[in-house]
């Protein structure tokens, strides 16, 4: 179904006619990975990843993640682009972040009609309950017209390349580098990955490699609720039966610990909740560094902070203080294989800058489209 | 796949989906059961909700037809994990509150599934008819209504005071959420859960 008479024909010609195309890919890429892939070597097109997606491609194809906190390289490419091809629901487009994609000619491809962006159109929509039909089509036809893949537009520079350097760390805290390494290296082959809204959030998304069976659950470029990834845990590992683990920053489960006693009622096996536990250290970041908000360092600083892991015993968990990160690593391992819900307060240095989450700041203020967005099923028909 | 149709309020009776046997505890199946019923295989069968006397048929009906409770502490915490069923599975899930402080308690959470698109669907037990206007009451009869208060989150917000409407309502919201990708509610008085199976 092509609801504006869009053919996979005509978005072969846009795609021929760029000079610097770009591929980004959402959660419904993930069956047609080796024809995105094949794609983007035709075409020598960069490929971004939405934070839910960003297990689909690991450094060696996607050049990391576009969202909130995204790296200087991402918008660097996303700045230059001059078409994008979405294989992606395209939440980016609906609310501030598609500011950053209005200067692009824009392609979605999509499995619902019910994803395809709300705020701003795309030039071109094509939409199939199979998507990786779509690509193969779109491949086949660009395939006809292009005998060998062009070169890469932006070289080999684009290239994500994991740093090999080990951060110095104080003793009894954990840098946050050393903490997201140690977090990857414990993850079995099929997890679930719960990143709540913190500081630990734009670590993982800027340097956590993952692999296709390791999916992540996020909503920061959209409700970016504190706590949600949290309480929503629950649901993913009932729903998946996968081994599931939640990033949370200390306030955000100070929102809610108690539905740390219903995963213990439960019984969830193979439920672990990692606190980055760098006293309000997000808040500070962006309210005091970023944003140049003055008030009391200890309106936001936990001096001292909660005892998490005693909390957690207190619920009948199991609760585990970590303070280096092989002491993490080992937490995390053993938290994925424990039969009951375990909770790891991770000690993360306070003192290191928390990343940038400037995306919606440094895009400006735009009027509010989540209201065109809630009101369209009425809008439909859908309501009587 | 079953398209959603526009709602209207017609006169006769819909048929029981509910066979014979009692589907719970009770001797004879109730609206609540048939409500449940009406929705079994389209949904996740993890079903996030929190006691409270006004939805408790809900509740029991859902345990009897063999969905799995999952009794999180508080509202937000059913919301949102209502939320990570939907976004793991890609299926509607249900989840069951009572009206007035309940809905108010996973309004972010309703938030969430609206903006990141995701099928949730809410059913508040409202007090009984005889009670509307008292405590917990969300009917807006003198305090706010919960279906106006949910309405600008979801693709459609429903009181359903007859017990056609609830059984034929609450497989609506369901087919509405999975087609829409967006959050769903149905309100449902106590005494509607409670009559005799239509």
């Amino acid at each position: 179904m092509n609801p504006n008479g869009s053919t996979t024909r005509s978005a072969a010609d846009v795609l021929l006619a760029a000079v610097r195309p770009l591929i980004l890919a959402g959660p419904e890429a993930a069956p047609a990975r080796a024809e995105i892939l094949g794609l983007a070597r035709k075409l020598g097109a960069p490929l971004l990843t939405t934070p839910d997606a960003k297990s689909l491609f690991d450094g060696r194809h996607s050049i990391g993640v576009f969202s909130l906190g995204s790296s200087a390289l991402s918008r660097r490419v996303v700045d230059e682009a001059d078409v994008v091809l979405a294989v992606s629901p395209l939440g980016e487009f609906s609310c501030r972040l598609g500011r950053a994609f209005r200067h692009l000619r824009v392609i979605q491809i999509s499995d619902s009609i019910a994803n395809v962006a709300h705020a701003d159109l795309p030039e071109l929509v094509l939409v199939s309950p199979c998507v990786a039909d779509l690509l193969r089509e779109l491949r086949a036809s660009l395939a006809c017209i292009l005998a060998k893949p062009r070169a890469r537009w932006l070289g080999d520079a684009a290239r994500r390349v994991p740093s090999a350097e080990t951060p110095s760390t104080r003793a009894g805290v954990i840098h946050p580098l050393t903490a997201i390494r140690a977090i990857e290296s414990a993850l079995p082959d099929t997890v679930r990955l719960c990143l709540d809204v913190s500081s630990a959030a734009l670590y993982a998304y800027e340097h956590i490699e993952l692999r296709p069976g390791q999916r992540v659950f996020s909503s920061i470029e959209k409700s970016a609720c504190m706590t949600e990834a949290l309480l929503a845990s629950l649901g993913v590992r009932l729903a998946s039966g996968a081994p599931t683990l939640t990033l949370v920053g200390d306030w955000g489960f100070c929102m809610a610990p108690d539905e740390l006693h219903t995963a213990v009622q439960l019984g969830l096996d193979r439920y672990a909740v990692v606190i980055w536990d760098n006293h309000g250290g997000a808040f500070i970041g962006t309210g005091t560094a970023q944003q140049g908000i003055r008030v009391p360092d200890d309106t936001w600083r936990f001096r001292p902070g909660p005892h998490f892991a005693r909390i957690a015993r207190g619920y009948g968990a199991e609760g585990i203080t970590a303070r280096a990160g092989e002491e993490l690593s080992r937490a995390v391992a053993h938290a994925l294989e424990a039969p009951r819900p375990v909770l790891i307060q991770a000690l993360i240095d306070p003192e290191i800058p928390v990343p940038a989450g400037d995306r919606f700041f440094s895009l400006g203020p735009c009027a509010n489209q989540s209201a065109g967005d809630v009101e369209s099923p009425a809008l439909m028909g859908l309501e009587s | 796949m079953e398209r959603v149709k526009p709602f209207s309020e017609p006169s006769k009776p819909a048929r029981s989906r509910v066979s014979g046997a009692s589907a719970g505890t009770r001797a004879q199946p109730n609206v609540a059961c048939s409500m449940l019923r009406g929705i079994l295989g389209e949904i996740n069968a993890c079903v996030p909700c929190v006691a409270g006397g006004n939805a408790m048929p809900l509740i029991e009906a859902a345990y009897a037809i063999g969905l799995r409770l999952v009794p999180t502490r508080s509202e937000l915490g059913a919301g949102f994990a209502g939320n990570g069923i939907a976004w793991e599975s890609g299926r509607p899930a249900l989840c069951i509150v009572i009206a007035s402080v309940g809905v108010y308690g996973l309004v972010q959470a309703l938030h969430a599934a609206c903006v990141n698109r995701r099928p949730l669907v809410v059913v508040s037990g409202d007090v009984a008819s005889i009670g509307r206007g008292s405590v917990q009451a969300g009917d807006g009869w003198d305090g706010p209504s919960v279906t106006r208060v949910t309405r600008p989150l979801t693709a459609w917000s429903f009181d359903a005071l007859t017990a056609d409407l609830a059984v034929r309502g609450l497989r609506r919201a369901v087919l509405l959420a999975r087609e829409a990708r967006c959050p769903t509610h149905l309100n449902v008085p106590l005494s509607v859960q409670e009559q005799p199976a239509p």
